[in-house]
């Protein structure tokens, strides 16, 4: 299974070669990384399905640690989204990073994470997909502290690297949980396990549990959020690729690759659910008065996850799957757009931004095609898939129905706000500078993405349904569906109007409600650091014991060398400067070098020995 | 004469080979040492590695041995002394390359091969001794050629205090052990673990805990468990880098090696309920190392902290060695990988430190970009510290976890896992110093064909044991057989 095992180790040789060679290339390494990609996706795209490779990685007592590939329907899918987007973004990369010194070093960081997420995506175990998991998250690190001048760059990935590292202290208690239960870390193995009811209710609704804590980190969820709208210092193709389409969603990506082991296990698709609306409804608030404009991405991305995870714990795998394809089509355009706004004007904050539709149509353009997919406007792609995410919802009552539509509303309020504010109005900034030599490979990733931004749901929803994994269930009813555009619809125009000057679309009180949450969910951080604080005043304590220790024996060491002053110290003495005057005597005849003394010693003893073993010999 | 006719008896002079390799190589470099002068001075150490990779041929065959007993029944011969007579060789040799390059052309140059042998020494004596009286010797003989090591290198105010709080606090430490040895001779009228392990069984149970209580002392002190771990920080500091790299490793690996052949041999069937003591000074150990760790802005306290919180881990695993078979190959690879990616760590804190004459946060700031090869090296050790894959660190993580859920300790699991979630953050503050900050000075790095060596050969099977963990594993699984 060559081209199986070639996808993710493809990117992956690119990167040391971008690495090495990168400086002597035109395009700094970035096309080697692109390349690579290139035929990784092709080699997805001729693969024939249900390919699979599977190895024993080690054994420990009676577990069996397997590494593997596989192809399912479902990691099919999302390789091929996951490839598509870095395509394109790597496409951008090339013109983004054009002309800078250290461009090696991020095409090698971009090889790094696209061969980590595919092995993520295509791998069969979970030993595997741990590491990879573990990979991407350092290859995020590296990349969000890229420009290690940002302000906050190197503060920013470390506490994106920490706060996904405490959901994955879950994800690896979950899966060592699962090995000890199943005796092997296959997936299949497990699943087989669960749905054969080899596992106790209780055991696995544990595992469930400790899985979501690995994709609550990994997809910035409540109360893990904290990091992903800090992660924005880094450079926006690393927004598009980790922080919107790919990486993040591998949170969501996990609860699809375990479904069957959330499905047996009620209390845990519960709690995905709170968790997930609770992150969505929030985020989104947020991100109607965030001032930067990737930061209102940030949120967005936020909220949008929590629409899959809404969609996952009410049952509605396949439509979460066609979010995730979705979403990653159309906030990776948002973002790449963002970014040519940022590269022209110097700034991304609302406020200084406006009426950038006239020296950059083609990007406004971009942006406009993404923000009406992202409000669920038909025919884009984000219509299809947030109709299939409220005909699950609707389908469960009409109160999880009405958390859908109000969540089309937000996301139309947010991002009318910011497009915009953008784009529209009168400029507030200084004008933009002139476009670089290269801008055309940035448009041509914007472009493509804008393209499947556009397209993609029409076709998933249609003729290549067959490829979605999961079956289809009912359609929404007309009604439902009806109200989610309009609600769509609705908060596009209120955010267009409220934010023609770059105001927050529903008042401030969101951004007062994001001062809160980020000092709630960073408490357990201070917490620690506080603890970490007083512990060593108990050191101290410990300390002081042995210094007392060592001072008792000083002071004991002291009395008794005033007693044995004292006392027989005297005729010591004497005794002493006998010795001595017999001493300086013999000093003549011995040269004083302790070395040689030593020496005499050996000869002593070599003697001695030499002596005896004759004496001893038979 | 009935005495020396019974010890002649039981002479068994192949069951120490490697042992007498390395203290007769020692012995005769105290004479050379004197009068190696010029360059001439290099050679004690070059004769110490071949001493050692000679000592480590020996220990080889020792892994298939059949378990038997040498010396009368004071000394073992089985792969269980052989796998960790080999951890501390390796670890030897590896801190001797590194010392190596640190001494060119100093004073102590011809000087610290001798202590670091006869340290190495008594590590492999106290991995094999099977009586009490042994085990005390042996003690006393890892540690006093370590104070002597850490006071060799500086004789600046720091380090005379560091050794004397070593000193007074190990005396202390390894009186109060040597105390509680006498109980157990007291309770069964023999100084033979087995013999010991057998008597005991009928035993008060009253006393028998009272004397583990003060037993655990001598080798919580070398294993750094908290409470005995406050001469730790002290002294890793006040030691040069390699020193310190040094006492991190050899004692610890050597009192690990003692600790579970008393417990397996001496104390079977968790007499005076010895998992759940280590169980919680394991908690306590990790918990607290990992915290203080958190706020530290010198290098070699940092790291210091960081192997407080690495003994609790593998403590973890020995509180079930006695009820889970799996225990003995996790603590044997998490040994080879700890020593592996600590070495490497104060190795590179050895050249930064030679270089600038300071250990703080600060003097490793753009290392990235002034030494990229050590920064590297540095980067890898600390990820696998912190049991990122796939390091060997993360491979010996998952070992110990399995084994603690296999010995029924769940919640210590939990709690290790969520220690390894804070250990990623101040791992993390040295990498991104390293990476992510400008350099405030230009020089590289202390050249040494010694350093390059030693991280060259940690860094390598960091990553190879860590991608194949089965072939450590293997050796490792080979090494879990104990003279019982």
């Amino acid at each position: 299974m060559i081209p199986l095992l070639a996808v993710p180790v493809l990117p992956l040789l690119a990167a040391l070669a971008a690495l090495g060679l990168g400086r002597r290339l035109p395009w700094g390494g970035g096309e080697l990384v692109v390349g690579a990609v290139t035929l990784s996706m092709a080699g997805l795209a001729l693969m024939p399905p249900g390919a699979a490779l599977s190895a024993t990685w080690f054994e420990s007592g009676s577990y069996r640690l397997t590494v593997g590939l596989a192809a399912t329907p479902l990691t099919w899918f999302v390789a091929m989204t996951v490839a598509g987007v870095a395509l394109c973004v790597g496409l951008y990369s090339l013109g983004y990073m054009a002309g800078r010194d250290d461009r090696p070093r991020f095409f090698a960081e971009m090889g790094l994470f696209v061969g980590a997420m595919l092995t993520l995506v295509l791998s069969s175990s979970l030993a595997l997909l741990f590491a990879a998991w573990e990979l991407v998250g350092l290859a995020s690190f590296l990349l969000i502290g890229f420009d290690h001048a940002a302000p906050g760059a190197a503060g920013a990935a470390a506490k994106a690297f920490l706060m996904t590292r405490t959901g994955d202290v879950g994800l690896l208690l979950g899966w060592l949980l699962a090995l000890g239960l199943v005796g092997s870390s296959d997936i299949e193995a497990l699943v087989g396990t669960i749905e054969g009811g080899g596992i106790a209710p209780g055991a696995s609704t544990l595992i469930a549990l400790l899985m979501l804590a690995g994709a609550i980190g990994k997809s910035a969820q409540l109360p893990l959020s904290a990091w992903l709208p800090d992660a924005m210092v880094g450079p926006t193709p690393v927004s598009a690729l980790l922080h919107s389409a790919t990486m993040v969603a591998a949170g969501v990506f996990l609860v699809l690759r375990l479904y069957p082991v959330f499905a047996a296990a009620p209390f845990a698709l519960d709690a995905l659910f709170w968790i997930g609306a609770v992150t969505a409804l929030a985020a989104g608030l947020i991100a109607t008065a965030e001032t930067d404009l990737k930061r209102v991405l940030a949120w967005s991305t936020c909220s949008q996850l929590g629409e899959m995870m809404v969609a996952l714990g009410l049952g509605g795998p396949r439509a979460a799957t066609l979010h995730l394809a979705a979403h990653a089509a159309f906030k990776s355009t948002l973002f790449l757009a963002a970014g040519v706004v940022q590269e022209r004007m110097g700034s991304r904050a609302l406020d200084r931004l406006g009426g950038l539709v006239r020296p950059l149509p083609l990007t406004g353009a971009a942006f406009l095609v993404a923000a009406l997919a992202l409000a669920g406007v038909p025919p884009l792609s984000g219509y299809w898939s947030e109709d299939a995410v409220l005909a699950v919802a609707s389908r469960h009552g009409p109160g999880t129905g009405t958390l859908v539509v109000l969540l089309v509303f937000l996301g139309g309020a947010y991002i009318g706000r910011a497009g915009a504010a953008t784009f529209l109005g009168q400029g507030r900034g200084r004008a933009p500078a002139a476009a670089g030599t290269s801008g055309w490979a940035m448009g041509a990733g914007m472009g493509g993405l804008a393209l499947a931004a556009a397209g993609l749901g029409w076709l998933l929803a249609g003729q290549l349904g067959a490829v979605l994994p999961f079956a289809a269930g009912p359609e929404a009813e007309a009604g439902w569906r009806n109200l989610g555009i309009a609600a769509g619809i609705l908060g596009l125009g209120i955010g267009a109007a409220r934010g023609w000057g770059g105001a927050p679309a529903l008042g401030t009180f969101p951004t007062r409600l994001a001062a809160g949450l980020a000092a709630a969910t960073e408490a357990p951080a201070r917490w620690t650091m506080r603890l970490a604080r007083t512990i060593p005043t108990v050191e101290g304590a410990l300390d002081a014991g042995a210094r007392g220790i060592a001072e008792g024996a000083r002071r004991a060491a002291r009395t008794t060398g005033r007693v044995e002053s004292r006392g027989f110290g005297r005729g010591g003495d004497r005794l002493a400067a006998g010795l001595a005057s017999g001493g300086e005597r013999l000093r003549a005849l011995q040269a004083g070098r302790l070395y040689l003394y030593t020496l005499g010693l050996f000869a002593w003893t070599a003697a001695a020995l030499a002596t005896g073993a004759l004496m001893l010999w038979p | 004469m009935t005495g020396g006719v019974a010890m002649g008896g039981c002479m068994d002079l192949g069951a120490v080979a490697p042992e007498m390799v390395l203290a007769g190589t020692a012995l005769a470099l105290v004479p050379a040492a004197g009068w190696a002068r010029g360059r001439w001075r290099r050679l004690p150490a070059a004769l110490a590695l071949l001493a050692l990779l000679a000592a480590m041929g020996l220990t080889v065959p020792m892994l298939t041995a059949t378990p038997r007993e040498a010396f009368c029944g004071t000394y073992a011969v089985d792969p269980f002394r052989a796998f960790y007579q080999l951890v501390i060789e390796a670890g030897a040799v590896v801190s001797l390359l590194s010392l190596a390059s640190h001494f060119r052309a100093s004073e102590q140059e011809p000087h610290h091969p001798v202590a670091l042998l006869m340290a190495t020494v008594g590590g492999m004596g106290l991995a094999a001794a099977t009586d009490l009286g042994l085990i005390v010797l042996f003690l006393q003989m890892v540690s006093f050629p370590s104070y002597l090591l850490v006071l060799l290198v500086r004789s600046d105010g720091p380090a005379q205090e560091a050794t004397l709080k070593y000193f007074l606090y190990g005396a202390a430490a390894l009186a109060v052990m040597a105390y509680g040895l006498t109980f157990l001779f007291g309770l069964t009228g023999s100084l033979n673990l087995r013999a010991i392990g057998a008597g005991l069984a009928g035993a008060d149970r009253a006393w028998v805990a009272l004397a583990f209580g003060l037993v655990v002392v001598g080798y919580g002190f070398e294993m750094t468990l908290v409470p005995f771990h406050v001469w730790a920080p002290d002294v890793f500091q006040g030691g040069t880098a390699p020193i310190s790299g040094f006492v991190s490793v050899v004692p610890k690996a050597a009192a690990f090696a003692g600790l579970l052949r008393l417990l397996l041999e001496a104390m079977p069937g968790a007499l005076a309920a010895w998992p759940s003591v280590l169980a919680l000074m394991a908690a306590a150990t990790m918990t607290f190392g990992n915290l203080v760790a958190l706020r530290q802005a010198s290098l070699k306290r940092l790291l210091a902290y960081s192997s407080i919180a690495q003994a609790g881990y593998m403590l973890m695993a020995v509180a079930v060695a006695g009820r889970v078979p799996q225990a003995l190959p996790a603590i044997g690879y998490y040994v080879v990988a700890y020593l592996l990616m600590n070495l490497a760590a104060f190795t590179v804190v050895a050249q930064v430190e030679r270089m600038s004459g300071s250990d703080g946060l600060a003097t490793v700031r753009g290392l990235g970009r002034r030494a990229p090869w050590s920064a590297a090296a540095l980067t890898l050790a600390l990820l696998s510290l912190a049991g990122v894959p796939p390091l060997a660190g993360f491979a010996g993580k998952v070992f110990l976890l399995l084994a603690a859920i296999d010995g029924d300790l769940a919640w210590l699991a939990v709690l290790a896992a969520a220690n390894m979630a804070v250990a990623l953050s101040y791992y993390v503050a040295v990498i991104a110093e390293m990476y992510f900050r400008e350099p405030e000075r230009p020089e590289g790095m202390a050249p040494g064909v010694g350093y390059a060596f030693a991280l060259g050969l940690c860094s390598a099977a960091t990553l190879a044991f860590g991608i194949a963990p089965s072939v450590l594993r293997g050796v490792a699984q080979l090494g879990a057989t104990l003279l019982r």
